[in-house]
């Protein structure tokens, strides 16, 4: 089995997304792609040790922030989540496997101490 | 002149999904046009998906743009889903799946699902939707808002699918909205409307839109919204405004194919929305045409051309259903070859092309007895016999069943396969006495499609790489001598027969190519029969006879023209399989070969002494059937005759018996002989293949391989002809 990898917006990195922002998550046998993958890239990784990419928990991750009710829809944030990793390790991404001696993972119980809710 | 930097989305590209492409957007203008300011720095960004199921794309950056320095997110080149709602690049998402809030953003080929809210949620001016197919299971399908005179929303050859809600639904109230729909198609809103124009500042232009509603509304205006347009069709329900509507009529659909004409009727598919290639659908050019509109699409969604001043509503579009040449020698370096060294060998017949349009199906007719199922005396189902005959094919022989695609394929009326994928099959006489049933599909071609002779069950089971001892279950070294007798789940299934037709397949493998050189695998109709005749009855079966006669008036064909087989085969398998062609994949059936695997039962004396003459003129008749119901003339117009090989009757020896006499097959020899070698007509002899001694009137499990190259031989010779046409005439113009 497959953890989850989450891949979110490096503060101040120039994405369009606000900053911590959960911008995808895939299964963690996916390489993000060569643009997104170089440590000197907008994006920060973390994969999550007890979690698939299609746990719906995860996947509410990079659900976006609406008005609900309304018509027509209004979309107030691109995401509703963010998660914020701190330390220079998530900067780089390594492959699933090596991803333990990166330090680049993490429970889900810690992943939720490091989320914030916009929409709360 | 307008730089364009193109990125790729995909496994191993330089971003996994379009969200983390559409994240770094404004990173990719700066570091690759200097900024992001595009229309400044005159650049656009492309984004190329490849062919996968990704989740939520919503656009907002601050990027500037114009109608032509803009992003296209867009599927790469062989992604495209082809007007399939369940094919090519696929977003999906627990919510509104496809948000654009940047200007002029284009969004191409693409397919769009939700069944949360919305699929789109359009909010932004200028922004383009070109062949989505985009379909909500739970709500509407999309909602567009925005848009300005200048630069209005534009959907062109679009599909929504709404099973519970609008298809279409624009929305202005506050804000101005500008929609411009062009040939786009809204398929099954039962419950609600296709269309629905909301608010007294909505400005809804619409041509050529195709509202497919059985039982639902078409149209909804809500707030006096102003709406233009011309060509539209839409039913009763709910109606379009009368200066909308194409014909300025309501119109009715089915999708029943053989519904007549009733001057107001549109024919569909039910699966994707598309017109069918109907005489009893009223609408096939009841929309302006892009020679009499600049604002038509010159494609449709799946690819096809649009020309002169009428086209077909909705987002798709017909193939052009002409003849094609084939001649394999028009090549200008060939001719030029030629003019140096006219007396020089031309490239060798295995070594040619033919290039078909775009959106083209190479198609066989194949009519076939025993031999071209492969039959053979069970005494030569050995590995001693079949090993040599899979040895010879090296890596064409596919040890995994349904997996010869690259082959060609054939239709599904022949083998029951149902439900394991090509392992199990099963051809009982009632495939083919029972018209009911027709097949459904055409499936990859393979070794064993002959089955196990006329009909039974067999396995196609083999392990990658096993020789053939352990197919035929005998691995141990214990041979078991009657394979047949040996059908449990510890054996590896029964060896069935090795038909010529795989061979036949294999030995043309590379024959017919795209423009971009890829190869076409060839589709192939083919019925073989056990014992057929073709200049007279024979042995009754059915209610008829169990051959390819085909005379009015004799004994068991009193109220028919065919005999069963070929009334079968024009019936069951013809008919469905071009329908298919045409109206399910869309493409042009070109009808490249005919192939008569059949024919030698006519010297057998068994039948009644008065109808054991036999002649030449009876396989033209045989031809001249198929062309007829294909709406083309016969062989007194080679024009439209494709390339067509039989066999020679050949020298049948059963032992201790003269029910081949030679006299009679060397009578039916010369009768091919004389009216089928005109260039457009070839034969082959099968006199020096090893004959299977056991019965005296099949081959070697071998010499069927040969036996299908001889024919892939005699069809390839025919197309290297200069001086006369080889005409591969379309299929498309077939009776029903």
């Amino acid at each position: 089995m497959s953890h989850a990898l989450l891949i979110t917006a490096k503060p101040q990195g120039g994405l369009t997304f606000e900053d911590n922002d959960v911008v995808e998550v895939l299964d963690g046998r996916i390489n993000p792609g060569t643009a997104v993958s170089p440590t000197n890239s907008n994006f920060l990784f973390c994969y999550v040790s007890d979690k698939t990419v299609d746990d719906p928990e995860v996947r509410q991750l990079v659900m976006d922030l609406s008005e609900l009710g309304d018509e027509p829809p209004v979309t107030l944030k691109k995401r509703r989540y963010q998660v914020t990793l701190t330390g220079s390790e998530f900067k780089t991404w390594v492959p699933e496997d090596e991803a333990e001696e990166a330090g680049i993972v993490k429970t889900w119980t810690e992943i939720q101490a490091l989320l914030t809710d916009k929409g709360a | 002149m307008t730089t364009v930097i193109t990125r790729t989305v995909g496994v191993g590209k330089d971003y996994a999904t379009p969200a983390l492409a559409e994240a770094d957007v404004e990173d990719i203008a700066t570091s690759a046009l200097g900024g992001t300011d595009l229309v400044a720095n005159d650049g656009a960004i492309v984004f190329e998906i490849d062919a996968g199921t990704y989740g939520q794309l919503a656009t907002n950056s601050s990027l500037t743009s114009d109608a032509t320095r803009n992003v296209t997110y867009k599927a790469a080149a062989g992604s495209e889903h082809g007007g399939s709602l369940n094919k090519g690049v696929i977003l999906t998402h627990t919510g509104n799946t496809l948000i654009p809030s940047d200007d002029f953003t284009v969004f191409e080929d693409l397919v769009v699902k939700t069944s949360h809210n919305y699929a789109l949620v359009s909010g932004a001016n200028g922004v383009i939707f070109r062949n989505l197919v985009m379909a909500n299971t739970n709500s509407h399908v999309m909602i567009l808002q925005k848009g300005t005179a200048d630069a209005p929303v534009k959907l062109e050859n679009c599909v929504a699918h709404a099973t519970n809600g609008y298809g279409y639904y624009v929305f202005g109230t506050s804000t101005a909205a500008h929609v411009h729909l062009t040939n786009c198609t809204s398929l099954y809103s039962f419950s609600t409307y296709s269309l629905r124009n909301y608010g007294g500042a909505a400005n809804l232009t619409l041509n050529n839109f195709l509202s497919i509603n059985e039982s639902g509304g078409t149209y909804q205006a809500v707030g006096s919204p102003s709406i233009t347009g011309t060509n539209n069709i839409g039913g009763v329900t709910a109606a379009l405004p009368e200066a909308q509507r194409a014909g300025a009529q309501t119109w009715t659909f089915t999708t029943d194919v053989s519904a007549a004409s009733t001057g107001s009727q549109v024919i569909y598919n039910g699966t994707t929305g598309a017109m069918a290639y109907r005489d009893g659908n009223d609408a096939k050019e009841a929309g302006v045409g892009p020679s009499a509109s600049a604002t038509v699409p010159l494609t449709g969604i799946a690819g096809n051309a649009r020309s002169g001043a009428t086209t077909q509503p909705g987002a798709f579009a017909f193939p052009a259903f002409e003849n094609f040449k084939l001649n394999t020698q028009q090549d200008p370096e060939i001719i030029n070859e030629f003019f140096r060294n006219p007396f020089g060998y031309g490239p060798d017949s295995s070594e040619v092309k033919v290039t078909l349009p775009i959106n083209c199906v190479p198609v066989f007719t194949i009519c076939g007895d025993s031999t071209s199922l492969g039959q053979t005396s069970t005494e030569y189902w050995t590995a001693k016999e079949l090993q040599p005959y899979v040895d010879r094919q090296g890596s064409d022989w596919p040890y995994v069943a349904n997996d010869g695609s690259a082959f060609g394929y054939f239709w599904n009326k022949f083998l029951d396969t149902s439900g394991d994928d090509g392992v199990n099959f099963t051809k009982v006489a009632g495939l083919l006495t029972d018209i009911t049933t027709s097949g459904d599909a055409f499936i990859p071609i393979h070794p064993r499609m002959g089955g196990q002779q006329l009909a039974g069950s067999f396995t196609y089971r083999i392990a990658d790489g096993s020789p053939v001892n352990d197919y035929l279950s005998i691995a141990s070294g214990a041979p078991i001598p009657d394979p047949l007798a040996n059908t449990g789940a510890a054996y590896n299934g029964q060896p069935g027969s090795i038909s010529p037709v795989w061979d036949f397949a294999r030995t043309i493998k590379g024959l017919f190519v795209d423009s971009a050189g890829n190869e076409i695998a060839p589709y192939f109709i083919f019925l073989g029969a056990t014992g057929p005749r073709f200049g007279t009855p024979g042995n009754p079966f059915g209610g008829s006879t169990l051959d390819w006669y085909n005379k009015r008036g004799l004994p068991l064909n009193e109220d028919i023209d065919l005999g069963y087989v070929h009334n079968q085969f024009r019936q069951t398998y013809i008919r469905p399989s071009v329908n298919y062609i045409v109206n399910e994949l869309g493409k042009n059936p070109l009808h490249v070969g005919n192939l008569i695997m059949a024919g030698g039962a006519d010297g057998n004396t068994i039948y009644p002494e008065e109808y054991q003459v036999s002649a030449g003129a009876a396989y033209l008749d045989y031809t001249n059937s198929i062309q007829s119901i294909l709406n083309l003339s016969g062989d007194v117009s080679a024009a439209t005759l494709p390339p067509t090989v039989m066999y020679l009757p050949y020298n049948a020896k059963p032992p201790g018996t003269d029910s081949f006499p030679a006299d009679k097959t060397k009578l039916l020899q010369n009768s091919v002989k004389r009216v089928w070698a005109d260039g457009i007509r070839n034969y082959v002899s099968l006199d020096s293949l090893f004959m299977d001694l056991v019965d005296g009137i099949h081959f070697r499990p071998i010499s069927y391989a040969l036996y299908g190259e001889l024919f892939a031989r005699a069809y390839t010779n025919m197309l290297t002809v200069r001086n006369y046409e080889i005409i591969a005439p379309t299929m498309a113009e077939i009776i029903y």
